[in-house]
Protein backbone atom coordinates (compact mmCIF):
# COMPACT_ATOMS: atom_id res chain seq x y z
CA UNK A 1 0.00 0.00 0.00
CA UNK A 2 2.91 2.31 -0.77
CA UNK A 3 2.55 5.59 -2.62
CA UNK A 4 2.84 5.25 -6.35
CA UNK A 5 4.83 8.07 -7.86
CA UNK A 6 5.43 9.40 -11.34
CA UNK A 7 9.21 9.98 -11.31
CA UNK A 8 10.26 12.80 -13.65
CA UNK A 9 13.95 13.28 -14.41
CA UNK A 10 15.35 16.32 -16.20
CA UNK A 11 18.84 15.83 -17.59
CA UNK A 12 20.27 19.23 -18.45
CA UNK A 13 23.43 19.76 -20.46
CA UNK A 14 25.42 22.47 -18.65
CA UNK A 15 28.57 22.27 -20.73
CA UNK A 16 30.36 25.45 -21.81
CA UNK A 17 28.25 25.87 -24.93
CA UNK A 18 25.18 26.35 -22.75
CA UNK A 19 26.75 29.32 -20.95
CA UNK A 20 24.73 32.51 -20.80
CA UNK A 21 21.18 32.68 -22.06
CA UNK A 22 20.66 28.93 -22.63
CA UNK A 23 21.49 27.79 -19.10
CA UNK A 24 19.63 30.71 -17.60
CA UNK A 25 16.64 29.77 -19.74
CA UNK A 26 16.80 26.21 -18.51
CA UNK A 27 16.85 27.43 -14.91
CA UNK A 28 13.90 29.71 -15.56
CA UNK A 29 12.11 26.88 -17.33
CA UNK A 30 12.51 24.52 -14.38
CA UNK A 31 11.19 27.23 -12.05
CA UNK A 32 8.22 27.68 -14.35
CA UNK A 33 7.66 23.92 -14.57
CA UNK A 34 7.64 23.68 -10.80
CA UNK A 35 5.16 26.52 -10.39
CA UNK A 36 2.92 25.07 -13.05
CA UNK A 37 2.85 21.60 -11.50
CA UNK A 38 2.02 23.12 -8.13
CA UNK A 39 -1.32 24.22 -9.55
CA UNK A 40 -2.30 20.66 -10.50
CA UNK A 41 -3.55 18.49 -7.62
CA UNK A 42 -2.77 15.28 -9.45
CA UNK A 43 0.81 16.37 -10.09
CA UNK A 44 1.12 17.42 -6.45
CA UNK A 45 0.08 13.93 -5.37
CA UNK A 46 1.92 11.89 -7.95
CA UNK A 47 4.79 13.68 -9.68
CA UNK A 48 8.29 13.63 -8.23
CA UNK A 49 11.01 15.72 -9.83
CA UNK A 50 14.75 15.24 -10.10
CA UNK A 51 17.38 17.29 -11.93
CA UNK A 52 20.65 15.85 -13.21
CA UNK A 53 23.16 18.19 -14.78
CA UNK A 54 26.04 17.07 -16.95
CA UNK A 55 29.21 18.74 -18.17
CA UNK A 56 32.66 17.28 -17.31
CA UNK A 57 30.78 14.98 -14.95
CA UNK A 58 27.13 14.36 -14.21
CA UNK A 59 25.60 15.29 -10.86
CA UNK A 60 22.14 14.68 -9.54
CA UNK A 61 21.62 18.19 -8.19
CA UNK A 62 18.09 17.48 -6.96
CA UNK A 63 17.16 13.96 -5.85
CA UNK A 64 13.71 12.67 -6.65
CA UNK A 65 11.49 15.06 -4.69
CA UNK A 66 7.77 15.59 -4.47
CA UNK A 67 6.53 18.68 -6.24
CA UNK A 68 5.53 20.52 -3.08
CA UNK A 69 9.05 20.18 -1.63
CA UNK A 70 11.02 20.72 -4.82
CA UNK A 71 13.50 23.61 -4.87
CA UNK A 72 14.64 24.61 -8.37
CA UNK A 73 18.43 24.31 -8.53
CA UNK A 74 21.12 26.79 -9.42
CA UNK A 75 23.25 25.82 -12.42
CA UNK A 76 26.42 27.09 -14.05
CA UNK A 77 27.58 26.10 -17.48
CA UNK A 78 31.16 25.18 -18.29
CA UNK A 79 33.25 22.22 -19.36
CA UNK A 80 32.74 19.32 -21.73
CA UNK A 81 29.70 17.20 -22.54
CA UNK A 82 30.11 13.95 -20.64
CA UNK A 83 26.89 12.42 -21.94
CA UNK A 84 27.86 8.92 -20.87
CA UNK A 85 28.19 10.00 -17.27
CA UNK A 86 24.73 11.57 -17.47
CA UNK A 87 23.22 8.31 -18.65
CA UNK A 88 25.18 6.35 -16.04
CA UNK A 89 23.88 8.58 -13.26
CA UNK A 90 20.36 8.27 -14.65
CA UNK A 91 20.58 4.48 -14.59
CA UNK A 92 21.91 4.61 -11.02
CA UNK A 93 19.04 6.86 -9.99
CA UNK A 94 16.57 4.39 -11.45
CA UNK A 95 18.12 1.63 -9.38
CA UNK A 96 18.20 3.64 -6.15
CA UNK A 97 15.10 5.80 -6.35
CA UNK A 98 12.45 4.14 -8.48
CA UNK A 99 10.26 1.37 -7.08
CA UNK A 100 9.14 -1.50 -9.26
CA UNK A 101 6.06 -3.59 -8.65
CA UNK A 102 6.51 -6.74 -6.60
CA UNK A 103 4.14 -9.14 -4.95
CA UNK A 104 4.51 -7.03 -1.82
CA UNK A 105 4.20 -3.51 -3.14
CA UNK A 106 2.84 -1.60 -6.06
CA UNK A 107 5.60 0.06 -8.01
CA UNK A 108 5.92 3.58 -9.35
CA UNK A 109 4.63 4.61 -12.72
CA UNK A 110 7.23 4.23 -15.47
CA UNK A 111 9.52 7.27 -15.14
CA UNK A 112 9.42 10.18 -17.54
CA UNK A 113 12.82 11.58 -18.62
CA UNK A 114 13.66 14.73 -20.54
CA UNK A 115 17.23 15.05 -21.84
CA UNK A 116 18.31 18.48 -23.08
CA UNK A 117 21.58 18.80 -24.96
CA UNK A 118 23.00 21.33 -27.39
CA UNK A 119 26.16 19.51 -28.39
CA UNK A 120 27.81 16.18 -29.02
CA UNK A 121 29.18 13.77 -26.44
CA UNK A 122 32.85 14.40 -25.65
CA UNK A 123 33.29 11.11 -23.82
CA UNK A 124 33.69 7.69 -25.41
CA UNK A 125 31.61 5.48 -23.15
CA UNK A 126 28.16 6.93 -23.72
CA UNK A 127 27.06 4.40 -26.32
CA UNK A 128 27.08 1.50 -23.85
CA UNK A 129 24.78 3.36 -21.44
CA UNK A 130 22.55 4.49 -24.28
CA UNK A 131 22.26 0.88 -25.40
CA UNK A 132 21.25 -0.17 -21.88
CA UNK A 133 18.53 2.46 -21.82
CA UNK A 134 17.14 1.46 -25.20
CA UNK A 135 17.18 -2.24 -24.42
CA UNK A 136 15.82 -2.10 -20.88
CA UNK A 137 13.29 0.67 -21.50
CA UNK A 138 13.25 1.69 -17.86
CA UNK A 139 11.55 4.97 -18.69
CA UNK A 140 9.74 7.00 -21.30
CA UNK A 141 12.60 9.18 -22.51
CA UNK A 142 12.22 12.33 -24.56
CA UNK A 143 15.49 13.73 -25.87
CA UNK A 144 15.65 17.35 -26.92
CA UNK A 145 18.20 18.51 -29.47
CA UNK A 146 18.75 22.18 -28.63
CA UNK A 147 20.08 24.50 -31.32
CA UNK A 148 21.80 23.51 -34.54
CA UNK A 149 24.78 21.67 -33.12
CA UNK A 150 23.15 18.98 -31.02
CA UNK A 151 24.19 15.45 -31.92
CA UNK A 152 20.84 14.01 -32.96
CA UNK A 153 22.31 10.61 -33.71
CA UNK A 154 23.59 10.28 -30.14
CA UNK A 155 20.16 11.17 -28.80
CA UNK A 156 18.63 8.69 -31.23
CA UNK A 157 20.83 5.96 -29.80
CA UNK A 158 19.26 6.71 -26.41
CA UNK A 159 15.58 6.91 -27.27
CA UNK A 160 13.17 6.74 -30.17
CA UNK A 161 11.58 10.01 -29.14
CA UNK A 162 13.78 12.90 -30.19
CA UNK A 163 12.50 16.42 -30.64
CA UNK A 164 14.36 19.40 -31.99
CA UNK A 165 14.31 22.94 -30.64
CA UNK A 166 16.47 25.00 -33.00
CA UNK A 167 15.67 28.29 -31.33
CA UNK A 168 17.43 28.60 -27.97
CA UNK A 169 15.86 31.86 -26.93
CA UNK A 170 14.23 32.27 -23.52
CA UNK A 171 10.82 32.18 -25.19
CA UNK A 172 11.62 28.88 -26.85
CA UNK A 173 12.75 27.33 -23.57
CA UNK A 174 9.66 28.72 -21.88
CA UNK A 175 7.48 27.03 -24.48
CA UNK A 176 9.44 23.82 -24.12
CA UNK A 177 8.99 23.67 -20.36
CA UNK A 178 5.28 24.27 -20.81
CA UNK A 179 5.35 21.20 -23.02
CA UNK A 180 7.18 19.32 -20.24
CA UNK A 181 4.55 20.42 -17.75
CA UNK A 182 1.72 19.34 -20.03
CA UNK A 183 3.47 16.01 -20.61
CA UNK A 184 3.77 15.39 -16.87
CA UNK A 185 0.12 16.31 -16.31
CA UNK A 186 -1.05 14.16 -19.20
CA UNK A 187 1.07 11.23 -18.12
CA UNK A 188 -0.01 11.42 -14.49
CA UNK A 189 -3.64 11.50 -15.63
CA UNK A 190 -3.39 8.66 -18.11
CA UNK A 191 -0.83 6.37 -16.61
CA UNK A 192 -3.51 4.08 -15.32
CA UNK A 193 -3.90 2.49 -18.65
CA UNK A 194 -0.89 2.64 -20.89
CA UNK A 195 -0.05 -0.46 -22.84
CA UNK A 196 2.76 -2.86 -22.17
CA UNK A 197 6.05 -1.21 -22.99
CA UNK A 198 4.86 1.99 -21.45
CA UNK A 199 4.22 3.97 -24.58
CA UNK A 200 2.62 7.26 -23.69
CA UNK A 201 0.80 9.86 -25.69
CA UNK A 202 2.50 13.22 -25.40
CA UNK A 203 0.71 16.50 -25.93
CA UNK A 204 1.46 18.23 -29.22
CA UNK A 205 4.76 20.10 -29.07
CA UNK A 206 4.61 23.89 -29.23
CA UNK A 207 5.51 25.84 -32.37
CA UNK A 208 9.24 25.81 -33.00
CA UNK A 209 9.68 22.34 -31.56
CA UNK A 210 9.51 19.48 -34.00
CA UNK A 211 9.44 15.75 -33.50
CA UNK A 212 12.24 14.16 -35.48
CA UNK A 213 10.79 11.14 -37.30
CA UNK B 1 26.85 42.91 -47.70
CA UNK B 2 28.09 43.64 -44.24
CA UNK B 3 27.40 41.60 -41.20
CA UNK B 4 24.65 42.97 -39.04
CA UNK B 5 25.67 43.78 -35.49
CA UNK B 6 24.62 41.10 -33.05
CA UNK B 7 23.47 42.07 -29.62
CA UNK B 8 25.37 40.20 -26.94
CA UNK B 9 23.34 37.59 -25.12
CA UNK B 10 22.55 38.55 -21.56
CA UNK B 11 24.59 36.59 -19.04
CA UNK B 12 21.58 36.00 -16.89
CA UNK B 13 17.86 36.27 -17.20
CA UNK B 14 16.56 38.23 -14.28
CA UNK B 15 13.95 36.12 -12.57
CA UNK B 16 10.49 37.51 -12.98
CA UNK B 17 8.84 38.73 -9.85
CA UNK B 18 7.11 35.54 -8.87
CA UNK B 19 3.98 35.55 -6.83
CA UNK B 20 3.35 32.76 -4.42
CA UNK B 21 1.63 29.81 -6.06
CA UNK B 22 -1.67 28.69 -4.65
CA UNK B 23 -1.46 24.90 -4.67
CA UNK B 24 -4.06 23.28 -6.86
CA UNK B 25 -6.93 21.52 -5.14
CA UNK B 26 -9.32 18.87 -6.35
CA UNK B 27 -12.58 19.96 -7.91
CA UNK B 28 -15.52 18.07 -9.37
CA UNK B 29 -16.99 19.16 -12.68
CA UNK B 30 -19.78 17.75 -14.74
CA UNK B 31 -18.44 16.10 -17.89
CA UNK B 32 -17.72 18.56 -20.67
CA UNK B 33 -18.83 16.20 -23.45
CA UNK B 34 -21.94 14.02 -23.78
CA UNK B 35 -21.34 10.42 -22.74
CA UNK B 36 -22.26 9.10 -26.17
CA UNK B 37 -21.08 10.63 -29.44
CA UNK B 38 -23.89 11.23 -31.89
CA UNK B 39 -22.41 8.70 -34.31
CA UNK B 40 -22.98 5.88 -31.81
CA UNK B 41 -26.29 6.90 -30.33
CA UNK B 42 -28.49 4.69 -32.51
CA UNK B 43 -26.14 1.74 -32.29
CA UNK B 44 -25.97 1.77 -28.50
CA UNK B 45 -29.58 2.55 -27.69
CA UNK B 46 -31.07 4.65 -24.96
CA UNK B 47 -31.19 1.95 -22.30
CA UNK B 48 -27.45 1.30 -22.28
CA UNK B 49 -26.58 4.97 -22.63
CA UNK B 50 -28.81 5.97 -19.72
CA UNK B 51 -27.63 3.18 -17.46
CA UNK B 52 -23.96 3.55 -18.25
CA UNK B 53 -23.85 7.32 -17.98
CA UNK B 54 -25.72 7.56 -14.68
CA UNK B 55 -23.41 8.64 -11.90
CA UNK B 56 -22.87 6.68 -9.75
CA UNK B 57 -23.92 3.43 -11.39
CA UNK B 58 -25.60 1.16 -8.85
CA UNK B 59 -26.78 -2.43 -8.86
CA UNK B 60 -28.74 -3.94 -5.99
CA UNK B 61 -30.61 -7.13 -6.72
CA UNK B 62 -31.03 -10.81 -6.01
CA UNK B 63 -30.46 -13.48 -8.64
CA UNK B 64 -29.71 -17.19 -8.88
CA UNK B 65 -29.71 -17.54 -5.12
CA UNK B 66 -27.19 -14.76 -4.57
CA UNK B 67 -27.63 -11.18 -3.47
CA UNK B 68 -25.70 -8.67 -5.50
CA UNK B 69 -24.63 -5.13 -4.70
CA UNK B 70 -22.39 -3.12 -6.97
CA UNK B 71 -21.33 0.45 -7.53
CA UNK B 72 -19.14 2.25 -10.02
CA UNK B 73 -17.98 5.78 -9.24
CA UNK B 74 -16.00 8.44 -11.05
CA UNK B 75 -12.49 8.94 -9.73
CA UNK B 76 -11.02 12.23 -8.55
CA UNK B 77 -8.99 12.66 -11.73
CA UNK B 78 -11.95 12.37 -14.07
CA UNK B 79 -14.10 14.56 -11.83
CA UNK B 80 -11.42 17.25 -11.69
CA UNK B 81 -10.95 17.26 -15.44
CA UNK B 82 -14.65 17.16 -16.28
CA UNK B 83 -14.45 13.70 -17.82
CA UNK B 84 -16.73 10.69 -17.64
CA UNK B 85 -16.15 7.59 -15.59
CA UNK B 86 -14.38 4.92 -17.66
CA UNK B 87 -15.38 2.00 -15.42
CA UNK B 88 -18.49 -0.10 -15.93
CA UNK B 89 -20.30 -3.04 -14.37
CA UNK B 90 -23.10 -5.37 -15.40
CA UNK B 91 -24.87 -8.50 -14.27
CA UNK B 92 -27.11 -11.01 -15.98
CA UNK B 93 -28.89 -14.07 -14.62
CA UNK B 94 -31.00 -16.93 -15.82
CA UNK B 95 -32.24 -19.77 -13.61
CA UNK B 96 -29.25 -20.84 -11.51
CA UNK B 97 -26.64 -19.02 -13.61
CA UNK B 98 -25.38 -15.63 -12.44
CA UNK B 99 -22.85 -13.64 -14.45
CA UNK B 100 -20.99 -10.65 -13.00
CA UNK B 101 -18.79 -8.32 -15.03
CA UNK B 102 -16.65 -5.28 -14.33
CA UNK B 103 -14.65 -3.33 -16.90
CA UNK B 104 -12.17 -0.48 -16.83
CA UNK B 105 -11.72 1.58 -19.97
CA UNK B 106 -8.17 2.53 -20.85
CA UNK B 107 -7.59 6.13 -19.81
CA UNK B 108 -5.50 6.84 -22.86
CA UNK B 109 -8.31 5.72 -25.21
CA UNK B 110 -10.79 8.43 -26.13
CA UNK B 111 -13.96 6.29 -26.15
CA UNK B 112 -12.95 3.74 -23.54
CA UNK B 113 -16.00 4.55 -21.40
CA UNK B 114 -18.09 3.17 -24.23
CA UNK B 115 -15.80 0.20 -24.69
CA UNK B 116 -16.09 -0.63 -20.99
CA UNK B 117 -19.89 -0.25 -20.82
CA UNK B 118 -20.49 -2.27 -23.98
CA UNK B 119 -18.01 -4.97 -23.06
CA UNK B 120 -19.34 -5.45 -19.54
CA UNK B 121 -22.92 -5.68 -20.79
CA UNK B 122 -22.16 -8.03 -23.69
CA UNK B 123 -19.92 -10.17 -21.50
CA UNK B 124 -22.75 -10.66 -19.04
CA UNK B 125 -25.66 -10.99 -21.47
CA UNK B 126 -23.95 -13.13 -24.09
CA UNK B 127 -22.52 -15.55 -21.55
CA UNK B 128 -26.12 -16.31 -20.63
CA UNK B 129 -27.46 -16.57 -24.18
CA UNK B 130 -24.51 -18.52 -25.55
CA UNK B 131 -24.62 -20.94 -22.63
CA UNK B 132 -28.33 -21.47 -23.17
CA UNK B 133 -27.76 -22.19 -26.85
CA UNK B 134 -24.82 -24.56 -26.38
CA UNK B 135 -25.41 -28.30 -26.35
CA UNK B 136 -22.03 -30.01 -26.48
CA UNK B 137 -19.89 -30.86 -23.47
CA UNK B 138 -20.35 -30.67 -19.76
CA UNK B 139 -22.21 -27.72 -18.30
CA UNK B 140 -18.94 -26.17 -17.07
CA UNK B 141 -17.26 -26.66 -20.43
CA UNK B 142 -20.24 -25.03 -22.15
CA UNK B 143 -20.13 -22.19 -19.67
CA UNK B 144 -16.41 -21.59 -20.19
CA UNK B 145 -16.84 -21.60 -23.93
CA UNK B 146 -19.76 -19.20 -23.63
CA UNK B 147 -17.65 -16.79 -21.56
CA UNK B 148 -14.77 -16.80 -24.03
CA UNK B 149 -17.15 -16.34 -26.93
CA UNK B 150 -18.88 -13.50 -25.12
CA UNK B 151 -15.58 -11.64 -24.94
CA UNK B 152 -15.12 -12.31 -28.63
CA UNK B 153 -18.62 -10.92 -29.25
CA UNK B 154 -17.68 -7.81 -27.30
CA UNK B 155 -14.49 -7.37 -29.29
CA UNK B 156 -16.39 -7.65 -32.57
CA UNK B 157 -18.92 -5.12 -31.31
CA UNK B 158 -16.16 -2.67 -30.41
CA UNK B 159 -14.64 -3.03 -33.87
CA UNK B 160 -18.05 -2.29 -35.39
CA UNK B 161 -18.56 0.73 -33.15
CA UNK B 162 -15.10 2.00 -34.06
CA UNK B 163 -16.16 1.86 -37.68
CA UNK B 164 -19.27 3.90 -36.95
CA UNK B 165 -17.31 6.42 -34.93
CA UNK B 166 -14.58 6.58 -37.56
CA UNK B 167 -11.86 5.80 -35.07
CA UNK B 168 -9.41 2.98 -34.43
CA UNK B 169 -10.70 0.05 -32.35
CA UNK B 170 -8.00 0.88 -29.81
CA UNK B 171 -9.99 4.03 -28.97
CA UNK B 172 -12.47 1.75 -27.17
CA UNK B 173 -9.95 -0.35 -25.23
CA UNK B 174 -11.05 -1.81 -21.93
CA UNK B 175 -10.23 -4.48 -19.41
CA UNK B 176 -12.92 -6.92 -18.36
CA UNK B 177 -13.42 -9.48 -15.60
CA UNK B 178 -16.29 -11.95 -15.88
CA UNK B 179 -17.34 -14.29 -13.08
CA UNK B 180 -19.98 -16.87 -13.93
CA UNK B 181 -21.54 -18.63 -10.96
CA UNK B 182 -23.44 -21.84 -11.56
CA UNK B 183 -24.36 -24.08 -8.66
CA UNK B 184 -21.24 -24.67 -6.61
CA UNK B 185 -18.80 -23.66 -9.29
CA UNK B 186 -17.52 -20.34 -10.52
CA UNK B 187 -15.50 -19.66 -13.65
CA UNK B 188 -13.51 -16.46 -13.96
CA UNK B 189 -12.31 -14.94 -17.19
CA UNK B 190 -10.07 -11.88 -17.09
CA UNK B 191 -8.53 -9.56 -19.66
CA UNK B 192 -6.25 -6.95 -18.15
CA UNK B 193 -6.04 -5.92 -14.51
CA UNK B 194 -8.46 -5.78 -11.60
CA UNK B 195 -9.09 -8.57 -9.11
CA UNK B 196 -11.48 -11.21 -7.81
CA UNK B 197 -11.68 -12.19 -4.15
CA UNK B 198 -13.65 -14.98 -2.50
CA UNK B 199 -14.46 -15.39 1.16
CA UNK B 200 -14.90 -18.89 2.55
CA UNK B 201 -17.25 -19.90 5.32
CA UNK B 202 -14.33 -20.18 7.74
CA UNK B 203 -13.51 -16.52 7.12
CA UNK B 204 -10.47 -16.97 4.91
CA UNK B 205 -10.27 -14.63 1.95
CA UNK B 206 -8.38 -15.62 -1.17
CA UNK B 207 -7.57 -13.88 -4.40
CA UNK B 208 -8.59 -15.82 -7.50
CA UNK B 209 -5.50 -16.09 -9.66
CA UNK B 210 -2.30 -14.17 -9.29
CA UNK B 211 -1.89 -10.49 -9.98
CA UNK B 212 -0.80 -9.89 -13.57
CA UNK B 213 2.51 -8.33 -12.70
CA UNK B 214 4.28 -5.70 -14.70
CA UNK B 215 7.31 -3.78 -13.52
CA UNK B 216 5.50 -0.46 -13.54
CA UNK B 217 2.17 0.56 -12.10
CA UNK B 218 -0.78 0.76 -14.40
CA UNK B 219 0.73 -0.90 -17.42
CA UNK B 220 -1.91 -3.29 -18.62
CA UNK B 221 -0.66 -5.98 -20.97
CA UNK B 222 -3.83 -6.60 -22.94
CA UNK B 223 -7.22 -5.02 -23.58
CA UNK B 224 -10.44 -5.89 -25.34
CA UNK B 225 -10.65 -5.61 -28.39
CA UNK B 226 -6.97 -6.46 -29.00
CA UNK B 227 -6.29 -9.88 -30.50
CA UNK B 228 -4.53 -11.00 -27.32
CA UNK B 229 -7.81 -10.55 -25.41
CA UNK B 230 -9.21 -13.78 -26.85
CA UNK B 231 -6.26 -15.73 -25.46
CA UNK B 232 -6.49 -14.14 -22.04
CA UNK B 233 -10.26 -14.54 -21.90
CA UNK B 234 -10.00 -18.23 -22.63
CA UNK B 235 -7.60 -18.82 -19.73
CA UNK B 236 -10.40 -19.60 -17.28
CA UNK B 237 -10.01 -20.14 -13.59
CA UNK B 238 -12.39 -22.43 -11.75
CA UNK B 239 -13.35 -21.96 -8.10
CA UNK B 240 -15.40 -24.35 -6.00
CA UNK B 241 -18.09 -22.34 -4.25
CA UNK B 242 -19.48 -24.94 -1.87
CA UNK B 243 -18.13 -23.08 1.15
CA UNK B 244 -17.77 -19.66 -0.44
CA UNK B 245 -20.05 -17.01 0.98
CA UNK B 246 -18.93 -13.88 -0.85
CA UNK B 247 -17.45 -13.10 -4.24
CA UNK B 248 -15.97 -9.70 -5.04
CA UNK B 249 -15.02 -8.31 -8.43
CA UNK B 250 -13.16 -5.02 -8.56
CA UNK B 251 -11.35 -2.79 -11.01
CA UNK B 252 -7.83 -1.60 -10.28
CA UNK B 253 -9.18 1.59 -8.72
CA UNK B 254 -10.13 -0.58 -5.73
CA UNK B 255 -7.42 -3.22 -6.06
CA UNK B 256 -4.38 -0.97 -6.37
CA UNK B 257 -4.82 1.18 -3.25
CA UNK B 258 -4.99 -1.97 -1.13
CA UNK B 259 -2.25 -3.93 -2.86
CA UNK B 260 -1.37 -6.66 -2.09
CA UNK B 261 -4.87 -8.09 -1.71
CA UNK B 262 -3.36 -11.27 -0.34
CA UNK B 263 -2.70 -9.23 2.81
CA UNK B 264 -5.54 -6.74 2.84
CA UNK B 265 -8.34 -8.91 1.44
CA UNK B 266 -9.67 -10.16 4.78
CA UNK B 267 -9.81 -6.63 6.19
CA UNK B 268 -11.60 -5.38 3.10
CA UNK B 269 -14.25 -8.06 3.27
CA UNK B 270 -14.72 -7.36 6.97
CA UNK B 271 -15.38 -3.71 6.17
CA UNK B 272 -17.86 -4.60 3.46
CA UNK B 273 -19.71 -6.98 5.74
CA UNK B 274 -19.59 -5.18 9.06
CA UNK B 275 -18.96 -1.55 8.20
CA UNK B 276 -15.88 0.57 8.58
CA UNK B 277 -14.09 0.18 11.90
CA UNK B 278 -10.36 0.52 11.35
CA UNK B 279 -8.84 2.09 8.27
CA UNK B 280 -6.55 -0.12 6.22
CA UNK B 281 -2.98 1.10 5.83
CA UNK B 282 -2.72 4.79 5.04
CA UNK B 283 -6.15 5.09 3.44
CA UNK B 284 -8.54 7.69 4.85
CA UNK B 285 -11.81 5.85 4.92
CA UNK B 286 -15.20 7.37 5.75
CA UNK B 287 -17.42 5.72 8.31
CA UNK B 288 -19.82 3.41 6.52
CA UNK B 289 -22.28 0.73 7.56
CA UNK B 290 -22.27 -2.62 5.82
CA UNK B 291 -22.32 -2.24 2.08
CA UNK B 292 -24.13 -5.54 1.53
CA UNK B 293 -27.55 -4.66 0.17
CA UNK B 294 -26.80 -0.96 0.50
CA UNK B 295 -25.58 0.64 -2.69
CA UNK B 296 -25.42 4.09 -1.17
CA UNK B 297 -23.13 2.79 1.57
CA UNK B 298 -20.96 1.18 -1.08
CA UNK B 299 -20.65 4.49 -2.89
CA UNK B 300 -19.61 6.07 0.39
CA UNK B 301 -17.10 3.29 1.05
CA UNK B 302 -15.65 3.82 -2.44
CA UNK B 303 -14.95 7.45 -1.54
CA UNK B 304 -11.90 6.50 0.53
CA UNK B 305 -8.88 8.71 -0.02
CA UNK B 306 -5.36 7.59 -0.60
CA UNK B 307 -2.65 9.83 -1.96
CA UNK B 308 -2.08 9.33 -5.66
CA UNK B 309 -5.05 6.98 -6.03
CA UNK B 310 -7.43 8.91 -8.24
CA UNK B 311 -8.82 6.29 -10.58
CA UNK B 312 -12.47 5.33 -11.11
CA UNK B 313 -13.59 2.64 -8.67
CA UNK B 314 -15.93 -0.25 -9.27
CA UNK B 315 -16.88 -2.96 -6.81
CA UNK B 316 -19.37 -5.77 -7.43
CA UNK B 317 -20.23 -8.13 -4.58
CA UNK B 318 -22.28 -11.31 -4.64
CA UNK B 319 -22.99 -13.01 -1.34
CA UNK B 320 -25.32 -15.48 0.22
CA UNK B 321 -26.77 -15.75 3.65
CA UNK B 322 -24.97 -17.63 6.39
CA UNK B 323 -21.62 -16.12 5.45
CA UNK B 324 -18.62 -15.72 7.69
CA UNK B 325 -18.51 -12.63 9.86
Amino acid sequence: MSLRRLPVYILADVSGSMRGTPVESVKAGIRQLHRDLLTDPQAIESAYLSVITFADVAIQVVPLTEVSSFIPPEMEANGQTNYGDALRVLLECFEMEVVRTTAEQKGDWRPLVFILSDGAPTDTGWLEYARQLRERRPANIIAVACGDHADISALRETTETVIQMRDMSPDAFRAFFKFVSASVKTTSAKVGSVGEGGGITLPPPPPGITIIP
Amino acid sequence: MSDLPVAPAPATIPPAVEEAVVPGTWTARAPDLPWCPDALRDALGDALITAASTEPRLIDTRAAGWQVTGASVRGRSHAHRGEHRDDALAIAACDDLLVLAVADGAGSSALSRIGAAVTAQIAADNTITRFAAATDGTPLARLGTAMAHAVHDAALRLHALAGLADCAPTALRTTVIIAAIMGDAMLVSQVGDGAVLVQHRDGTVLRVGAMRETAWAGEVTCFVPDACAMVQAAALRQVQLADVTLVALMTDGVDDPFHPLEQSGAALVAQWRDGMRDAIGTARQPDTPTVLGNGDAMVRWLAFEQRGEVDDRTLLLAWRDGGAR
